[in-house]
């Protein structure tokens, strides 16, 4: 799967992850560990965004042309 | 009570901005060493932050105690966007480095086919919309100081927002705005950046710990305290309308995506002072983790505000600075004062650093280049960038001194938010699309912008105003579909998403109808494929060609850029070879690096006016000089033709001459000859080059040759008339003309000669005398004749006296009368012959059987014949045979060639025959006479009608002229065949009449 492929396909995924049908999955008045659900959900999400960055940079690595 | 004297305030205030200006003089200082490797990375990296302003610092705290998780989408919507910048953001990095693109307005105005007026909107549109967002910041600065103050008094007096803003764009310009080319690296500003953002984040982690662990029992405790306030939970979640707060957490989300990409400060930070395409890989899970950390203590921070702060209301905004000053702890509120102003401080220098850019290339320096071309223009640009950014900063503290808590921080930082975004969709279409066109951006952007202001602004500026009310309540002109708030009845969205949606249903909308349903020229198509197709692959369209001197361009640089930079510049522009030594590709080429260079400075807009203005040569002019170019090279080809065609004609001429031309040299020897020459000489064409010119003289001639060679030496030509020899030795005469050939430097090259063969003329010339001869002998015979014939009669008169028998006459006397008579006779039919021979014959023509005509004289000669033994007789005879002639004369002309046929037979043969054969061939009368006499010597033959020729003994010779005269007269031919032993057949033809007619008039 080509670089810009598969980035647009997390960038859909995680933006199907922070709006409305999927969010109000999370929106509960709970708490999880002290801390209110819909809170850990939208951290986690964003953990995970940051860790597939930090993936995508690995593999979308561009050719090295020195500093 | 914890905070700061004046005095204090002012000594942290300043001396952070001290620490600040330290920090870039000395990184600039460092430059090329900091320019590598991963601190590069880190500082490309830490300054990407200086999205999280004094909104973040205030705001978000503040926003959240009120809305509660819709704060989050100001990060989580640039946390997620930057999924794509592995891939988006190099793009928009790689294309905005090959087009040296300075701005969001410049890229835009140079995607859509380097457009200046839309430059001009975009820039306009921005700088309008940030003008909220600049007060915001210094509002917050404002807050801040007065919260951190132990008393309040001394703003009374003056107000240190409007210094520092002031210093803070000073500072802008310093690091910033020293010289026009933005895309260079601005160390000093960019690492002065990251390090305000590495404060922001240190400040914010500070206190949030503090609050957290230090204030209260950490994340569960304060969570656990808020849960019990049950409408504090509903913050917790999106709970209210539903609809309203997930599209309002849509739209938010939405428009944060854009403007982290598209801010100001962010377009500068991230594209334009990108200086290694790879560091986007960086920034895209570093930024996004920044963002994380810094806003893991909100909510934290929030409720611990509210829990303290009970009825705080909309004080909330400064929980964060409130807290440590409620429990006196000075170093965290400090810590948090100088983080706040930090981040203002970010914010301002590198928005108005990147404002000022945009309005001065696109909005003063388009009029400016429109009036007149300036010669001065580097110098112009940079202040006017200078007095810009200060302008941005003046205006942003105007509006916050007249806003008076209409709106909330927040609201005003949306504002700009969504009128940012508006450049969103033509920028990454104009990414991806390529056939997104300048119409449609136009389109877009206005109309996106046109929405804002109606469904966004007007509503938040006419809370106050009765009329405004009333416009809001039931649209304009009562017109209630069209209302700001419910366009076209769309209602139960919040006014964010309302105006969100709208603006974005308009631009997005109309951008891609425009685009389709329009053209794109030139230039829109060439920057679509140069921004769209920019992997690499395509080139950009070079420009129409212009050629400028290598010394031209030189004097331009020097013009156009900095006195320090020009020489950089010109060397990197020529490349390694002195200006002379540049071919025309490379000039032609000069012409697009030279934009290049330019954009960077004054974006892509102006560098286009100028370049167009100096490469003088506009279409017009292109066009002409191509045309008279076409022409020079028509008339030259043309001419060049004419010369070869006159060649050839030349050529040719000599060639196919008759007359014999050569040419010889300085010694006399044959050059050339033409092909006449060699055939009137007989030379073949390898003989001639062995030839002098005096080899074609007769021998009579070589002494008087020396005349020739004397003229020809003397440079004169020589004509006159020669005796030509041939190469068998025959001589001819011939008309000789020779003249001397020159050089152009007046030398004698050689000589060339005419020589004319002149045996023709001479010839004719004898026929005419002897012609002339002959006519002068006629007309004397003419007048001896009629002379001749007076005394004739009176002799003829006597003589039939003397005869008659009235005179004693003897029979001898009579017999000799009668001789005397006879001989009388004979001369009087001489003299008649003669006198017919020389008279202007006239025809009586009528038509006739010619057999009658022919019947009597056949009668009359075979009489004759039969004393001689010859048999004179019709051979073939076609009675039918008709012609008109005169048949007088035509009797004449019978009896003398049928007397002759007769008298041709020798009589001591004692036989012989006489045909006549007269017939029809074609459509001419034929008579034959054939006789088998003596025939005629081929000599004869050709002489036999010349006058007074005969054979005979006796006669005067003129008969057979006079029978030719008179069928030439008739229009006849006469034809003799004969041969010496063979007899002798002469041939008459006549003009024959096709069918025979009745007879007019007898004959005679």
């Amino acid at each position: 799967m080509k670089a810009a492929e598969l980035v647009l396909a997390c960038f859909l995924l995680f933006g199907a992850c922070l709006v409305w049908p999927l969010l109000s999955i999370a929106n509960r008045p709970v708490l999880i560990l002290g801390v209110p659900a819909l809170v850990v959900y939208l951290f986690a999400v964003w953990a995970a965004i940051v860790a597939v960055l930090i993936a995508l940079a690995r593999l979308v690595r561009p050719p090295e042309n020195g500093a | 009570m914890s905070g700061l004297s004046p005095t204090s305030l002012l000594s942290v205030v300043l001396g952070y901005l001290a620490f600040l200006f330290l920090v870039a003089s000395v990184s600039e200082a460092f430059a090329s060493r900091l320019g590598r490797g991963r601190v590069q990375t880190l500082t490309y990296v830490l300054a990407a932050s200086v999205y999280c302003t004094a909104w973040t610092f205030y705001g978000s705290v503040g926003l959240a105690a009120n809305r509660g998780l819709e704060f989050l989408t100001i990060y989580l919507g640039p946390a997620c966007v930057a999924l794509l910048w592995p891939v988006l953001l190099r793009k928009l990095v790689r294309v905005s480095k090959e087009q040296r693109i300075t701005s969001v307005s410049d890229f835009i105005s140079s995607r859509y086919g380097k457009s200046a007026s839309l430059g001009t909107l975009v820039a306009v549109l921005v700088v309008c919309g940030m003008i909220p967002y600049i007060a915001l910041q210094l509002k917050a600065v404002s807050a801040s100081f007065r919260m951190i103050l132990r008393e309040e008094s001394v703003l009374e007096v003056f107000d240190p927002t409007l210094v520092v803003a002031v210093t803070l764009a000073l500072f802008g310009i310093l690091f910033g705005a020293r010289n026009l080319d933005f895309t260079k690296r601005q160390t000093g500003l960019m690492t002065a950046v990251a390090v305000e953002s590495v404060v922001k984040l240190a400040a914010f982690l500070l206190v949030g710990v503090y609050v957290t662990w230090g204030l209260f029992g950490g994340f569960a405790d304060i969570f656990g305290r808020a849960a019990q306030h049950s409408d504090w939970m509903q913050l917790l979640t999106l709970d209210r309308p539903a609809t309203a707060s997930y599209a309002r957490w849509a739209a938010m989300l939405l428009i944060s995506m854009l403007a982290v990409m598209f801010l100001p400060r962010q377009f500068h930070v991230l594209v334009v002072q990108n200086s290694r395409e790879r560091d986007v890989n960086a920034v895209s899970w570093s930024f996004p983790l920044y963002l994380l950390l810094i806003n893991v203590f909100v909510l934290p921070i929030a409720f611990a505000g509210l829990l303290v702060f009970p009825e705080a209301g909309g004080g909330a905004d400064g929980f964060i600075l409130r807290l440590p000053l409620f429990f006196n702890n000075q170093l965290i509120s400090v810590i948090v004062f100088l983080g706040g102003f930090s981040a203002a401080t970010a914010m301002i220098v590198v928005d108005s650093l990147a404002l000022s850019k945009m309005i001065t290339n696109d909005i003063i320096l388009p009029i400016l280049l429109r009036r007149r071309r300036m010669e001065d223009i580097y110098w112009i640009t940079l202040f006017y960038t200078r007095l810009a950014m200060l302008a941005v900063v003046a205006l942003g503290f105007a509006w916050a001194r007249m806003e008076h808590g209409q709106l909330l921080l927040v609201e005003m930082g949306l504002l700009s938010f969504i009128a940012v975004a508006q450049c969103g969709p033509a920028i990454l279409l104009g990414l991806y699309w390529r056939r997104g066109n300048r119409k449609g951006a136009f389109a877009g952007i206005s109309s996106g912008f046109f929405v804002w202001f109606y469904t966004l602004i007007i509503p938040a500026l006419g809370k106050e105003n009765v009329f405004a009310k009333a416009f809001l309540a039931n649209g304009p002109f009562g017109f209630s579909p069209l209302r700001p708030t419910a366009f076209l009845g769309l209602q139960g969205l919040d006014n964010i998403s309302h105006g969100v949606f709208w603006s974005f249903f308009f631009n997005v909308g109309l951008f891609i109808v425009v685009s389709l349903l329009t053209e794109q020229d030139v230039d829109d198509r060439a920057q679509a494929a140069a921004f769209v197709g920019a992997a690499g692959e395509d080139r950009p369209a070079p420009g129409p060609p212009a050629i400028l001197s290598a010394s031209e361009i030189e004097r331009l640089v020097h013009h156009y850029v900095g006195d320090e930079d020009a020489e950089a510049i010109v060397r990197e522009l020529f490349g390694a070879k002195a200006p002379a030594d540049l071919s025309v590709p490379e000039l032609l080429e000069m012409r697009i690096r030279f934009e290049r260079l330019l954009a960077a400075s004054l974006g892509a807009a102006a560098a286009r006016m100028i370049v167009e203005d100096h490469f003088t040569i506009s279409k017009e002019e292109a066009e002409q000089l191509v045309t008279s170019f076409q022409r020079m090279q028509e008339s030259l080809r043309v001419s060049e033709e004419e010369v070869k065609r006159g060649e050839r004609l030349l050529a040719s001429v000599v060639e196919s001459v008759d007359d014999c031309i050569f040419t010889a040299d300085t010694t006399g020897r044959l050059v050339t000859m033409n092909p006449a020459g060699r055939r009137l000489l007989g030379y073949a064409t390898w003989e001639v080059s062995g030839l002098r010119y005096r080899d074609l003289l007769g021998a009579s001639e070589r002494g008087g040759a020396t005349a020739i060679v004397a003229a020809l030496e003397a440079g004169r030509g020589w004509s006159g008339q020669v005796t030509g020899r041939t190469a068998r030795g025959e001589a001819f005469p011939a008309h000789l003309a020779m003249t001397t050939l020159f050089d152009d430097r007046g030398q004698r090259m050689g000589t060339v000669g005419v020589l004319h063969d002149l045996t023709e003329q001479v010839e004719t010339q004898r026929r005419l005398i002897q012609r002339e001869k002959l006519a002068s002998l006629g007309e004397m015979a003419a007048g001896v004749a009629h002379e001749i014939r007076n005394p004739l009669g009176g002799i003829k008169m006597a003589t039939n006296l003397l005869s008659s028998a009235e005179v004693d006459g003897s029979p001898l006397s009579q017999e000799m009368a009668r001789s005397i008579l006879s001989g009388i006779s004979e001369i009087e039919g001489i003299i008649n012959n003669l006198l017919d021979w020389t008279r202007d014959a006239r025809l009586e023509r009528n038509e006739y059987e010619l057999h009658r005509i022919l019947d009597p004289v056949v009668e009359a000669v075979a009489a004759e014949g039969r004393a001689r033994g010859v048999h004179v007789g019709y051979g073939r005879l076609a009675r039918e045979t008709v012609a008109a002639v005169d048949g007088q004369k035509l009797r004449q002309v019978f009896t003398n060639v049928m007397k002759n046929a007769v008298e041709a037979i020798d009589p001591r043969r004692g036989t012989g025959r006489v045909t006549v054969d007269l017939f029809v061939e074609g459509e001419r009368a034929v008579v034959e006479v054939s006789d088998d006499g003596v025939g005629i010597a081929t000599e004869d033959r050709d002489k036999i009608f010349l006058p007074f020729f005969t054979t005979k003994p006796a006669g005067t010779g003129l008969g057979m002229s006079i029978v030719k005269k008179i069928v030439d007269l008739h229009g006849g031919d006469i034809a003799i065949e004969s041969a010496p032993g063979r007899g002798t057949r002469v041939r008459i033809s006549l003009p024959a009449v096709a069918t025979p007619l009745p007879m007019a008039g007898g004959t005679s």
